[in-house]
């Protein structure tokens, strides 16, 4: 049987250690899903605070899910982005719009590095490359670890490190040349 | 945060940095803190179950104790004999002795109490009947304190906490009387506590699981050896849920010296486990029934 299904059960049992076992397995994917959503709209302070909210929210509610309907991670991430929507509507409440930067503005010089260009140009390998990456560089996440997560061959992950690398060095120096 | 891996560098780009504060750079740490402390504070709405079940944990590891200060008994000269008799074989029988029952805004409770009669040492009979009577008289008193105990805190809020217990006769054979008292708890998720009594009718006395075996004989290892692999089998062919070599939760490794057991018709030994004793809660309580060829040499059975 899956590890999802195994850490639900004990989830649903109540046992805490399990809380604490999805915070390590899923904080990754759901990082990556509110980066990719509003990355570059809400500062990581705020982001955090999502993150948080979705695992309380997985905690109170781990009795009513179903995994027939739906994995635990397609759960997660339907809850971040509820929560992210939520959070940006709130935003939206109290500042005036033109001082609210939506997606499609986005500005790679927005945040204080070379980084975001990097990782925004991680995001363009679409999913699941880019958890991968996620995973790897800045979770250094062992090879072993990733694949069994996300259910991948290691030598697919492998694979796609690699080829995501190489992708990646066109698409940076591409932006380079526009600068 | 320090990494050891640098996709920058990776990339052979040098001239910039990543500065590591990305929104993609979540310290997993922060979040479990943060996660804890609000899913372990008042308000938040697991806390009913925890705590309940917290209390019954305790509770059951009282009752588990109780069972263990019973000694085996040695049976009377005169009892012995008579049981070869053969009219007195089959009298030995279990009923309901006293049931409690109570159903309120959520709470519930069926605690039913078996009753042992016609054993012929009488000493034995005794004492597992108030044994049986002890135990419920405490489960219900448990569960009255803990009904107010969470009127008080939540009022008319209904909380859904029950408790059942009842027995099932697992083996009644002119040799053996297998009796197994179970107590079932409902506090957001449910637990079930078995205890079994093995009855030599024959040599009238509760047998325990050392007594199966030669003196001294190491019955764990051989016993445990094959249950861990019926349960490896088990999770590779048949949708098991065994916690075994699994990374999440404590394997399985060997069975108690006085692990629960019954004898069944066949004079087998079935191995029983508590549901999450040894697997997850789908599962249930698992039972493993020990082939002779397994513990061959040393099985003496009854």
């Amino acid at each position: 049987m899956a590890d999802e299904e195994k850490l639900l059960i004990r989830l649903k049992d109540g046992q805490i250690n399990a809380i604490e076992k999805a915070i390590e397995i899923y904080t990754p994917y759901i990082a990556t899903v509110l980066y990719n959503m509003v990355g570059n709209i809400l500062p990581r302070e705020d982001i955090e605070e999502i993150v948080s909210d979705v695992f309380i929210s997985l905690w109170k509610n781990a009795e009513y899910i179903d995994l027939k309907k739906g994995t635990l991670r397609s759960y997660l991430a339907a809850t971040a982005r509820n929560f992210a929507l939520k959070r940006l509507n709130r935003k939206r409440d109290y500042t005036p719009l033109e001082d609210v930067n939506l997606p499609d503005e986005k500005s790679s010089a927005q945040f204080d590095s070379y980084g975001t260009f990097l990782w925004d140009a991680v995001m363009k390998l679409g999913e699941p490359d880019n958890e991968i990456f996620v995973r790897y560089y800045k979770y250094d996440e062992k090879l072993k670890d990733i694949s069994r997560t996300m259910g991948l061959n290691l030598s697919t992950v492998k694979t796609k490190l690699s080829r995501g690398k190489l992708k990646l060095k066109k698409i940076l120096s591409d932006k380079e040349a526009l600068l | 945060m320090s990494r050891k891996r640098n996709l920058l560098e990776e990339l052979d780009i040098t001239n910039h940095t990543d500065s590591g504060k990305s929104p993609l750079d979540i310290d997993i740490q922060k979040i479990k803190d943060t996660v804890k402390k609000s899913v372990e504070s008042k308000d938040s709405e697991r806390k009913v179950v925890m705590k309940s079940k917290l209390k019954w944990t305790s509770f059951i590891a009282a009752a588990v104790l109780c069972v263990c200060v019973i000694t085996l008994n040695t049976v009377p000269e005169a009892a012995y004999a008579l049981s070869d008799v053969p009219i007195v074989k089959n009298i030995v029988k279990v009923v309901t002795f006293g049931r409690y029952e109570m159903n309120e805004n959520g709470y519930s409770a069926d605690i039913k109490t078996p009753k042992i009669e016609g054993l012929l040492d009488e000493e034995l009979q005794d004492r597992l009947n108030k044994e049986f009577k002890d135990n419920a008289d405490a489960l219900i008193a448990a569960y009255e304190n803990d009904v107010k105990e969470l009127k008080e805190e939540f009022g008319d809020e209904t909380i859904h906490m029950g408790v059942e217990s009842d027995y099932i006769v697992r083996t009644d054979n002119d040799r053996i009387l297998s009796l197994d008292v179970y107590i079932f708890n409902v506090a957001g998720s449910s637990s079930t506590k078995h205890t079994f009594y093995n009855i030599d009718k024959k040599e009238n006395k509760l047998l325990s699981l050392e007594d199966l075996f030669k003196e001294g004989a190491d019955y764990i290892t051989p016993v445990s050896a094959y249950i861990k692999e019926r349960m490896k089998y088990e999770n590779e062919n048949n949708d098991g849920l065994y916690w075994i070599d699994d990374e999440f939760s404590e394997s399985f490794e060997e069975i108690a010296p006085n692990q629960n057991f019954y004898i069944n018709d066949k004079n087998e030994l079935v191995i029983c486990f508590d549901k999450y004793e040894v697997a997850a809660g789908a599962q249930g309580c698992p039972e493993f029934v020990i082939p002779k060829d397994v513990i061959g040499d040393i099985y003496k059975g009854v």
